[in-house]
């Protein structure tokens, strides 16, 4: 990659490090496997970035590598160990802070709910909470925006039931 | 919980990952130079070696068979044309693979690129199956007339069921070396665990697109 590339692609990361994050969260609960995923998304759209087609927005391309990444993410346990001890610096840091009491709680059972759901529907979960409209989901998944449609409404559904019982 | 307070409740988790998110761009730039090289070491080379290696051995084969052609045995001439164009076929395929490994973009649709991911190890494991439908050329290239002959016995007692074991399990392999066996246990040996374990996800989705289709 050229220089000038390089420069591009750290802003292009900075820019959209929160969709990186929030995928990754998505699918690893525990907090090495999810830095791990974290860098091997970076490291993808790294090798992608001279192939990026300019008719997609940045976070279109980004949700794609994202998602692809994180679908067929599999780490053994040796190479976990090798990678740590490589990277023993943190290429992304999370320093958390807090919500009040009542909006954590709710947060985590979002979360727990999104990390309970079916690839497919852990996809679209995420991408209908970015407000993504059903077009830009099915350009992302490669659904048809029928399916997107009929399996949205479906995971609508479920998660207002969710939320409804432990209201009540 | 209404929709729109579900929404408005990730607006705020948005917020707090904007905010409470920071990337180390110099220890990221130096992360990826190291982890980009390393990754496009394991992977093209190995079917580069594997191409280079099968074009070697097919010249040595055909050397051999050309030079040898007046007086060596049809067993032998048999053995080694058969040995030679399973090596071709297969380097036929390690080629395509090649093609499907520069062709892989993670920035596909979702569903495109896992395809194409299962895709590309299926080649991987039918290389594999080819190759070892020549597994009994081995036992066959020393065959003569006058072994069979002169020793009927060994030839028909020993040699003969060797051979068809071979073919059968040759055969077999290549007919049950795919991925819907992917829940045996006799075929995940055959696949290293990283690897199998990507693909095995990647199937799994594939799977549930099907099912909403």
């Amino acid at each position: 990659m050229k220089p000038e590339n390089t420069d591009t692609f750290l802003s292009v990361i900075e820019a959209n490090k929160g969709i990186i994050y929030k995928v990754a969260n998505a699918w690893c609960q525990d907090a090495d496997d999810k830095k791990d995923l974290v860098q091997e998304i970076i490291l993808q759209i790294w090798r992608s970035f001279d192939k990026y087609n300019k008719q997609y927005q940045y976070s279109t391309w980004i949700y794609r590598i994202a998602l692809n990444v994180s679908i067929s993410f599999f780490r053994k346990e040796n190479n976990r160990k090798t990678v740590r001890t490589a990277d023993a610096g943190m290429v992304v840091d999370f320093s958390d802070t807090a919500y009040d009491t009542e909006t954590e709680h709710k947060l985590n059972l979002l979360q727990q709910f999104i990390a309970q759901l079916k690839e497919i529907d852990k996809a679209l979960m995420l991408l209908y909470l970015e407000e993504k409209s059903h077009k830009e989901m099915a350009e992302i998944t490669g659904l048809s925006e029928t399916n997107v449609a009929t399996r949205i409404s479906r995971i609508k559904t479920i998660l207002k039931q969710k939320f409804s019982t432990i209201e009540n | 919980m209404e929709e729109a307070q579900i929404l408005q409740l990730w607006k705020l988790y948005d917020a707090k990952v904007e905010q409470s998110l920071s990337i180390n761009k110099k220890l990221l730039k130096d992360s990826l130079e190291r982890k980009a090289a390393s990754a496009l070491r394991s992977l093209k080379p190995v079917r580069w070696t594997g191409i280079i290696v099968g074009v070697l051995w097919c010249l040595a084969i055909g050397v051999i068979v050309v030079s040898s052609w007046g007086f060596t045995t049809i067993y032998f001439k048999a053995s080694l044309i058969i040995n030679f164009i399973i090596t071709a076929i297969a380097i036929g395929l390690y080629i395509y693979h090649l093609v499907l490994l520069h062709q892989f973009d993670n920035s596909q649709q979702v569903v495109e690129a896992q395809q194409k991911l299962v895709q590309l190890q299926e080649s991987n494991l039918r290389t594999l199956g080819i190759l070892l439908l020549q597994l009994p050329v081995y036992s066959t290239w020393f065959i003569t007339d006058e072994w069979i002959q002169n020793s009927p016995s060994t030839f028909w007692g020993i040699q003969m069921p060797i051979v068809l074991i071979q073919t059968w399990i040759g055969i077999w392999l290549f007919r049950n070396l795919n991925y819907k066996n992917y829940n045996k246990k006799w075929f995940q040996w055959f696949v290293s665990k990283g690897e199998f374990g990507r693909i095995q996800k990647a199937m799994n989705f594939l799977k549930e697109v099907e099912e909403i289709s």
